[in-house]
């Protein structure tokens, strides 16, 4: 699958709460340019991964390389400037804000602390929220919004960022079928444009049908780490997550 | 590469752009500009010395309500102890006037930068807590302020209290002077509050007010946001707290650190709308005339009454008036906008 070059390395990335290991010795590559899911049961890990990543919370142990330099420690707000947005598995819309102004505060705190200015930036978000499909709700208050609404909104927003890469935890969770294939396509067409993406998903149709490559995670550790195909066959991650059933309809 | 480079800049005329308001309504509002600045500036020269000094209170606490509604109303923060920067400003303009000879003009700037440089020191410890602790903290924290001025007694007079210089001047002068100063304090306020919601520091407090976590991966820096917020309302209210100190002209600390003071510009800046621009002068200028009159009738249970209007006013538009009235407005708008698309 080609020469892409790590853009995120991830080394013996561990995180302790008091003594319990929620993330453990977890090595990871993201190649610029790709897909990677993140699966595993409840309470494996990839929320706490994720929150590694954008450094809500500091790793206990380890190391987190972007283009090669340490972003261990950088608070939050630095991370998101140096190019890595997220979603929220419980949404976090900003209430009392329009779509509009929700989706302005990517582009105004945008990459490297070089936001544009309030104004310029409520013109950019329509252009996002064109994007994912809110376009004609741009003045709308968030809480005029259903849940499928709002995770497009959280989508919006983390993309006005304008991120190398974009981590989106449980976008598809309680959604219909529909909204999924949708959301599926959307996250598509923004991995086209260049946007590297780290997704955790339940909903496996989806995550087995974006993903170029799969982790799995299993009380903290990586337990597995490929292809979509070969994760589903593997013998640890079926009888850890899976399911006999799943395996044997894919391997039908 | 980008999803929202440069290069889809050249779209952006086919997307409605951000709004913006139109040339009548631009006119509408220099016209009520014009019409209020007008009105600011002629009570002295036509009302008695009696209402000039209400109405200098009540530019006084609209100010102050302006200040605190920057970390109330943006941040989200309640800063119930606020006033402890009224009392800063106070304090430093009474010390520097009567112990350093210093002139009025220069120990108010030095009460402004003070207070900021206090809230900026207190703020990177203090901000850490949320809520209702925070409230707790800034309480605490005035208290402490003020039994240090107190103890300080040599410095401050202490709780003797301090007589500061007198505006030299007649009393129909002195009553204009501190009429306008108040004014332009509460221009400041407002001003400063106005260009705050306009820029990158209002979209970031608004949005840590609703989700700090939110906010922190969309790239702002909420730590420092909420002590620049802290910073700036701390030194607006210390400059009112200087202005007051010259304008009472005898100090004593539960003058200026007292807390039901703070209590009611949060309350001004609720009762008008908090986040908004001009809502706490609203609510200011609402319970302060409210007060007046309730003062006037009912000497012995002003407060009782006064109490009873702020709790029927929480309970039924708790958003304040200014909410209330873009609720008509908008009503209208939608109203309107849905009458085009049928025409269309």
């Amino acid at each position: 699958m080609g020469e892409r070059t790590p853009l995120l390395v991830g080394r013996g990335v561990t995180r302790f709460f008091g003594g319990v290991a929620a993330v453990m010795d977890v090595d990871f590559e993201v190649r610029s340019g790709e897909v990677l899911g993140l699966i595993g049961p409840n309470g494996a890990g990839k929320t706490t991964l994720m929150n590694l990543i954008s450094g809500l919370i500091p790793l206990s142990r380890g190391d987190m390389l972007l283009d090669g330099r340490s972003i261990k420690g950088l608070p939050p707000w630095d991370i998101a400037r140096l190019g890595i947005a997220r979603t929220f598995q419980i949404v976090k819309p900003f209430a009392g804000m329009t779509l509009r102004e929700n989706v302005a505060m990517g582009a105004m705190f945008a990459r490297e602390g070089r936001g544009v200015p309030a104004r310029e930036a409520l013109e950019l978000a329509g252009e996002v929220l064109e994007l994912v499909g809110l376009g004609d709700r741009m003045n709308s208050y968030t809480d005029e919004l259903n849940i499928a609404l709002r995770k497009r909104l959280e989508l919006a927003r983390a993309l006005a960022l304008n991120p190398r890469i974009l981590l989106l935890d449980e976008v598809m969770a309680g959604l219909n079928l529909k909204e999924v294939e949708r959301l599926m396509e959307l996250v598509k067409t923004i991995n086209a444009r260049g946007v590297t993406i780290i997704v955790i998903e339940h909903v496996m149709k989806a995550i087995m049908g974006i993903s170029d490559r799969i982790i799995v995670l299993h009380y903290g550790r990586k337990i597995a780490e490929g292809p979509p195909q070969a994760v589903a066959q593997d013998e640890n991650v079926i009888t850890a997550y899976l399911g006999r059933r799943f395996a044997q309809g894919k391997g039908a | 590469m980008s999803v929202t480079g440069s290069s889809a800049s050249h779209q952006r005329k086919i997307h409605p752009p951000a709004p913006e308001p139109s040339p009548a309504r631009r006119a509408a509002w220099v016209v009520v500009a014009a019409l209020l600045a007008v009105l600011a500036v002629l009570p002295p020269f036509y009302l008695s010395g009696y209402w000039v000094r209400v109405i200098t209170g009540l530019l006084m606490y609209a100010a102050l309500a302006s200040a605190i509604n920057i970390m109330v109303g943006f941040a989200g923060y309640p800063a119930l102890g606020n006033i402890v920067f009224f009392g800063t400003g106070a304090y430093t303009v009474a010390v520097l006037m009567v112990k350093y000879n210093t002139g009025f003009f220069v120990a108010l700037a030095a009460a402004g930068v003070l207070a900021a440089v206090y809230a900026a020191l207190l703020g990177t410890a203090v901000l850490r807590l949320r809520g209702a602790y925070f409230g707790i903290a800034t309480i605490g924290i005035n208290h402490a302020t003020s039994e240090l001025v107190t103890n300080l007694d040599r410095l401050t007079g202490g709780g003797r209290g301090t007589i500061v210089p007198f505006y030299p001047g007649g009393i129909e002068e002195e009553r204009m002077f501190f009429y306008y100063l108040m004014l332009g304090l509460m221009v400041l306020s407002v001003f400063t509050v106005w260009v705050i919601s306009r820029n990158r520091l209002g979209y970031g407090l608004r949005a840590l007010k609703a989700d700090q976590e939110g906010a922190s991966v969309m790239g702002v820096n909420t730590t420092r946001y909420k002590v620049i917020a802290w910073t700036i309302s701390a030194g607006l209210t210390g400059l009112v707290g200087g202005a007051y100190a010259y304008w009472l002209a005898f100090l004593e600390p539960p003058y200026v650190f007292d807390i039901t003071m703070s209590v009611k510009t949060y309350i001004m800046a609720i009762l008008g709308g908090a986040g908004t621009v001009i809502g706490p002068v609203v609510g200011a200028f609402a319970l302060e005339l409210l007060s007046e009159l309730i003062w006037g009738r009912f000497l012995e249970a002003h407060m009782l009454v006064l109490g009873i209007v702020v709790v029927l006013v929480v309970l039924f538009i708790p958003q304040g008036f200014m909410n209330l009235v873009g609720r008509l407005l908008g009503g209208q708008r939608r109203r309107r906008a849905k009458e085009v698309r049928a025409d269309g």
